[in-house]
């Protein structure tokens, strides 16, 4: 408040009463803008009636009070939530949940508060792709509610809001239900299905299923019916969706830009097998094209593909692939990339009292959405948290698409090495195996069918090779 | 001894409302400070009561207020994060005034993202100026696409317009020759959603007051009441309505965080007021006025942030918006519970800040997208 403001209030020591020239006192004749000395000396507080002699400057007042203060009382944690001397945890995925788990069981007393933007229940996501075929609902992936495993873990869990802006050098987070301090901050943000902006006056209606409740919502328009269903992207999620989805009675059609299933991460021959074998399940693949419009149509949507052909559908759903979540990390200044950079060692970011773990974490410009390394990163974050040492490892990824009619198991080269190396057909009795060699040397595979049993051998080669290189 | 009533001393039913001052008639224009203290600050309890400030929101207009978001009628461009901060200076002294700010830069928006090059041209400038005022009548169509409400008001088709029929409740910052956004549910062959502009004094529209409300009165809300009331296709601003919605709708709420971030910044002010003398025994209060503070400075920072984005069609950054629209709902219902009890029974008189801000926060959670709705739709954002 600038000083000419403060000039303009006079306050009356006795009650408290504010004398304002802008608003002067209409009720006892005195006009807007009348100054404080211009006033009648038979004029009185219209509060307590006392005269202009009791009144003062206020900002000479409140200098003078200043002066006599006590020192200031510490601030009240509002619910448990949150304090500074708490850990606070933002995301109740995987990452989020493992964080809480790994810190209790090496710290029996730090106050921990995690923070969810939804019901925060305690599930595995990979599950989403496969709960059709395997007969399961919604309702039955979760593994624990979200307050039961809180209990358990005896920390404080503030479900269905959303953090919306951190401080980092207050050390404090605004939400939708308030502001909340903490010592130690761990982003556990997750990743987003990209977005992309489609033309038509339907596009509203394009799911992005990331998270169980939009899931569950998927699932209730789907239960029970026979419905088409257009999936955007042929990689792993739209794979196993494509699977899962006909498998529960639905027809299914998958575009992709590139030529084949899985392009990005298996050779030609695998994606090519794939698409057989779920071609026969009757999952209508579409190569070299996309989604341009979608549009309301007679009550169902109409796809109109960026090869110029058209379609009609029921639902659409996104899987063109993960971004990391870092837009709250970006505006409060921390370093960021694809991803939130954190450290190998400690999982700490630019802050030294911010961490970020899961899918949001970028670690020496590698990212990882598979839930093994995600609970090695939790672990990382909590061991330091707890005052140990515990460094991330890089590991091969070992991913195992979940299409039944089909098993496959892929180990992609890392991104030191995709461009170095070529994929490589490898003879075996059943089934194929391809390898990707870089250098002279195994650095990933992708098996299909029965070779899918060569795993364990060919993960132990390729994680030694890594180590050599 | 003698008891003085307050209505001995003067009675404020019967008092007129206090004169504007003489300069600001003159032909210079004050800044947006000046006439928040010499035009509105005298006038804040008059509005509370009842009293329509049509002089004081011309003046804000033409001191800028209505103008900053609105790239075809500034100078700088469009600057969404500079007409929030307006409102926010505007609903810090009188919310009623801000929420009035709002409902103007609302229709002036439709109109700016409209197609309709006659509307841009001939009403446009007026709404940014302040020479013209108009409102919004967007709550029922917004509850409406959220599933909350059946549409109120539908339409037939002829050659060169609408015939609309059905009612609307509280429709604010009206009064003769004012104008406003309406959607209305077009019946026949080719059923679909339409948005026009709306004059107030056009034949077979009536406005009422009906009701009495417990603050805010001086905002100039009625119901409407439509009866074969005829748009002719040249106010249209959108048809059919959803994609312009889609393009609009991040702006249309956004732009409320200025009530929001106003009177929670009023409130801290009646807190830091009372601190001189107070503060020795408020230190024993929740949500102390430093506290609150420090949250609104995050939500204006966030406010700025967002501002810049304003057109982005993720689905990710509207649900940000009502976010940041959510928490400045429950902020301010916090920072206006804090200044009743930091304030004590002065905040409790019948004029006094205090409790007028505490009716003006639940406002804020109240009017459309009230918390309930915001929840709702925050969820179903959630992919």
């Amino acid at each position: 408040m600038s000083t000419s403001d403060q000039d303009i209030r006079w306050i009356c020591t006795v009650c408290g009463w504010i004398y304002d020239e802008d608003e002067g006192d209409p009720d006892s004749g005195i006009a807007p803008g009348t100054r404080f000395e211009d006033i009648p000396e038979d004029w009185y507080c219209p509060l307590c009636g006392v005269t202009k002699a009791d009144f003062m400057p206020l900002h000479e007042y409140a200098a003078k009070r200043a002066a006599e203060a006590d020192a200031p009382r510490p601030r009240a944690v509002r619910g448990g939530v949150g304090g500074p001397d708490s850990v606070v945890i933002v995301g109740a995925g995987i990452a989020g949940w493992t964080v809480a788990e790994e810190l209790r069981a090496r710290d029996p007393e730090r106050p921990i508060t995690l923070i969810s933007n939804d019901e925060a229940a305690a599930y595995t996501k990979p599950g989403l792709s496969m709960a059709i075929g395997q007969g399961r609902a919604p309702s039955d992936l979760i593994e624990q509610s979200g307050p039961a495993k809180a209990a358990e873990l005896n920390i404080t869990l503030q479900a269905n809001t959303a953090v919306i802006s951190l401080n980092s050098d207050g050390k404090r987070l605004l939400t939708t239900r308030g502001p909340v301090h903490y010592g130690d901050l761990v982003l556990a943000l997750g990743a987003r299905q990209r977005f992309r902006a489609f033309d038509g006056d339907a596009v509203g209606r394009i799911t992005r299923l990331n998270h169980l409740a939009a899931y569950r919502r998927l699932r209730e328009r789907l239960d029970g019916e026979s419905r088409h269903i257009t999936l955007i992207g042929a990689g792993l999620i739209g794979v196993e969706l494509a699977e899962d989805l006909t498998a529960g009675g639905h027809r299914v059609t998958v575009l992709d830009l590139s030529e084949r299933m899985l392009d990005r991460l298996a050779p030609a021959p695998l994606g090519s097998e794939l698409n057989e074998h779920l071609s026969a399940k009757g999952v209508d693949f579409r190569p070299h094209t996309s989604l341009a419009r979608l549009d309301h149509h007679d009550g169902r949507l109409k796809v109109t593909l960026t090869n110029g052909g058209e379609l009609i559908t029921d639902e659409v759903i996104s899987a063109m692939g993960l971004v990391p979540n870092t837009d709250l990390a970006r505006r409060a200044g921390l370093v960021t990339n694809r991803g939130i950079v954190a450290s190998l060692d400690t999982m700490q970011t630019s802050d030294n009292h911010v961490y970020a773990v899961g899918d949001c974490a970028e670690i020496e410009g590698r990212s990882y959405f598979f839930i093994e390394p995600i609970r090695r990163m939790a672990q990382t974050a909590a061991a330091h948290l707890g005052g140990e040492s515990l460094p991330f490892e890089h590991r091969p990824a070992a991913i195992r698409v979940k299409t039944p009619s089909l098993p496959v198991m892929l180990c992609p080269p890392d991104r030191s090495q995709a461009d170095l190396g070529r994929w490589v057909p490898h003879r075996v009795a059943e089934g194929q195996r391809n390898d990707f060699v870089s250098r002279g040397t195994l650095a990933g595979y992708a098996l299909a069918g029965p070779a899918v049993s060569e795993h364990e051998s060919l993960y132990r080669d390729v994680v030694c090779r890594r180590a050599e290189y | 001894m003698t008891l003085l009533s307050p209505k001995d001393v003067a009675d404020p039913q019967s008092a007129p409302p206090p004169p504007i001052p003489a300069f600001l008639r003159e032909e210079t224009t004050a800044d947006l400070d000046t006439v928040i203290r010499r035009a509105l600050k005298p006038q804040v309890i008059a509005i509370d009561r009842g009293e329509y400030p049509a002089d004081v929101l011309h003046e804000l207009g033409a001191a800028g207020a209505y103008r900053h978001h609105l790239a075809s009628q500034n100078d700088s461009g469009m600057d969404i994060a500079a007409a929030i901060d307006d409102m926010d200076r505007i609903s810090a002294e009188c919310m009623s005034t801000g929420f009035m700010t709002w409902c103007q830069d609302a229709v002036a928006w439709y109109v700016e993202n409209s197609d309709n090059q006659h509307l841009k041209a001939t009403v446009l400038p007026k709404l940014a100026s302040g020479e013209l005022l108009g409102g919004t009548a967007l709550s029922n169509p917004m509850k409406y696409f959220a599933g909350i409400e059946d549409i109120l008001l539908h339409a037939e088709e002829t050659e060169d317009g609408f015939i609309v029929n059905g009612n609307l409740p509280w429709i604010s910052n009206l009064g003769e020759s004012h104008v406003f956004g309406s959607i209305f549910r077009v019946e026949g062959d080719n059923p679909r959603d339409v948005m026009a502009l709306v004059h107030t004094d056009m034949p077979g529209l009536e406005l009422k007051q009906l009701v009495e409300f417990c603050g805010m009165e001086g905002t100039g809300t009625y119901a409407l009441f439509f009866e074969n009331a005829f748009i002719p296709k040249s106010d249209m601003i959108a048809d059919p309505v959803g994609p312009f919605l889609n393009r609009i709708k991040a702006g249309f709420v956004l732009l409320q965080a200025g009530m929001a971030t106003g009177v929670i910044e009023g409130c801290i002010r009646l807190c830091e007021d009372v601190e001189p003398r107070l503060g020795h025994v408020n230190c024993y209060l929740d949500d102390r006025p430093d506290e609150l503070r420090e949250a609104l400075e995050d939500a204006r920072a966030l406010v700025r942030e967002l501002a810049r984005d304003v057109h982005n069609p993720d689905p990710a950054y509207f649900r940000q918006v009502l976010e940041l629209r959510l928490a400045g709902s429950e902020l301010a219902l916090r920072a206006a519970n804090s200044a009743m009890l930091h304030t004590g029974a002065n905040g409790y008189l019948a004029d006094a800040p205090a409790q007028r801000k505490l009716r003006e926060a639940y406002f804020v959670a109240i009017v459309t997208p009230a918390i309930k709705h915001l929840r709702k739709e925050i969820e179903t954002l959630i992919d």
